[in-house]
């Protein structure tokens, strides 16, 4: 790495730090940092570095009562989700994947006039998935997604260890993009903004792909995972640019 | 509320074992956890959005995560503190620059704002961090430093900033890219 990326990095991960990016830069070191662990690295110490001006804050009082209120969201949470935390973090569960082709869902993705129309008819993608309520006695099972090429054949299968967040990409069918294409995996998740986040390039399908995902459980859960077919190097706007589609996991276990 | 004695201000070391015990879905931990930091992380959500009904819903979502992540949380990595204090502003942060907020409660809170502004809280004892900090911050020429404080402390966008300090937006960059330039060589010495 060069001074110039070097300093780039620090500058907008101090600026990330600060607050003083506007909502599409955060959103766009958001992406990055998932991927780029010198940003990461740089982000954490810029954290420690400021920590120091939190004393210059007086301390404030919220109103009483808004802890129980914490702890009534909780409850709420723990109702609507049967699967504790704890159940997630042990990864016991094995999930499986029902694989729905959403045409509607697709304009949840962000399409560019990429001439590639072709390309967006052989591109399935799965998304993650409830969760098991019963754990499974096989320890450390990961998620598994398909992502479908057509109605039957995977074009990729994903499976996602949720303890270590080690997802393995796994082409199946999926046939390497021409020159100047390439495929692109996102993760979108109400939690972590408004539009999809980049996992990363798929860049040779022939071969199992893996990737460190540094969403927390409770976020990854509830993900939508997609693959999209981005220009050689990727996204070069940060979001979806190409063709995707996604779809659904489900839970086997009941 | 009678805030605590400076002898039962939380230890690093009693608020990273709140936090395992948290990571563990102990309610109780997280009672404890609450009752130890919430005063601070509201004032660092408070300060930012001036707004106590805002600040409040927000406060409830920083807990949320809190309870979420904590099984993340690395005492090798970050303080307690300095962790739960990201959390808290990076909501905060989020929020500010999602939505325009309600009119601030002028009348109530002005002046509580700018009485502290410059002056640590004398509760805590200054930190080792922010004695680095601030031996670094002066060295940055006038008003640097305190752009970089209004920055980090009341949420200020390069916009507000360039208003605040009565700047064109470029020299408000220039000035951000300079002091983060210099407050890097300084910090990592």
């Amino acid at each position: 790495m060069n001074n110039d990326e070097e300093t780039s990095i620090q500058t907008v991960a101090a600026e990330y730090v600060l607050g003083t990016l506007d909502k599409d830069e955060r959103d766009a070191v958001e992406a990055r940092r998932v991927n780029e662990p010198l940003l990461e690295r740089a982000i954490v110490q810029w954290q420690a570095h400021f920590s120091g001006l939190n004393d210059y804050v007086q301390d404030a009082e919220p109103r009483a009562g808004l802890f129980d209120e914490v702890l009534a969201k909780l409850d709420q949470q723990t109702n609507n989700n049967p699967l504790s935390k704890k159940a997630l973090n042990s990864a016991t569960s094995s999930v499986v994947v029902e694989m729905e082709a959403m045409r509607v869902k697709l304009k949840r993705w962000r399409f560019g006039a990429f001439g590639a129309s072709a390309m967006a008819a052989c591109l399935a993608i799965v998304m993650v998935v409830k969760a098991p309520v019963a754990p499974v006695a096989q320890a450390n099972a990961p998620f598994v997604a398909v992502f479908q090429a057509d109605d039957k054949q995977p074009a990729f299968i994903m499976s996602l260890d949720i303890e270590t967040r080690q997802l393995t990409v796994r082409p199946i069918t999926a046939q390497g993009q021409e020159a100047g294409k390439t495929y692109q995996l996102w993760i979108k998740a109400d939690e972590i903004g408004p539009v999809p986040r980049s996992l990363g390039l798929l860049a040779n399908v022939s071969a199992p792909i893996q990737k460190q995902i540094n969403y927390d459980p409770a976020v990854i859960r509830h993900a939508t995972f997609g693959i999209s077919v981005e220009p050689a190097g990727g996204s070069p706007t940060g979001v979806p640019t190409g063709p995707a589609i996604h779809g659904r996991l489900y839970s086997t276990s009941l | 509320m009678t805030s605590p004695l400076l002898s039962e201000q939380p230890t690093t070391e009693s608020l990273a074992n709140l936090l395992i015990r948290v990571a563990k879905e102990d309610r109780l931990a997280f009672s404890e956890l609450y009752e130890a930091t919430h005063r601070k992380l509201f004032g660092i959500v408070y300060r930012i959005l001036k707004n106590q009904a805002v600040s409040e819903e927000v406060l409830q979502e920083v807990y949320l995560r809190i309870w979420d992540k904590a099984s993340s949380f690395d005492a090798n990595v970050a303080s307690p503190i300095t962790w739960m204090a990201t959390i808290a502003r990076n909501r905060t942060i989020d929020e500010i620059r999602k939505n325009t907020l309600p009119d601030s409660e002028v009348d109530v809170d002005f002046d509580l704002i700018a009485d502290d502004s410059m002056t640590p809280d004398d509760s805590f004892a200054k930190s080792r961090d922010l004695l680095k900090l601030e031996a670094c911050l002066d060295g940055l020429e006038s008003p640097r430093a305190e752009m970089i404080k209004a920055a980090y402390l009341d949420g200020f966008s390069r916009q507000e900033l360039a208003e605040r300090f009565g700047q064109p937006l470029g020299t408000i960059k220039t000035w951000l890219h300079r002091s983060i330039k210099q407050l890097q060589g300084c910090m990592n010495l």
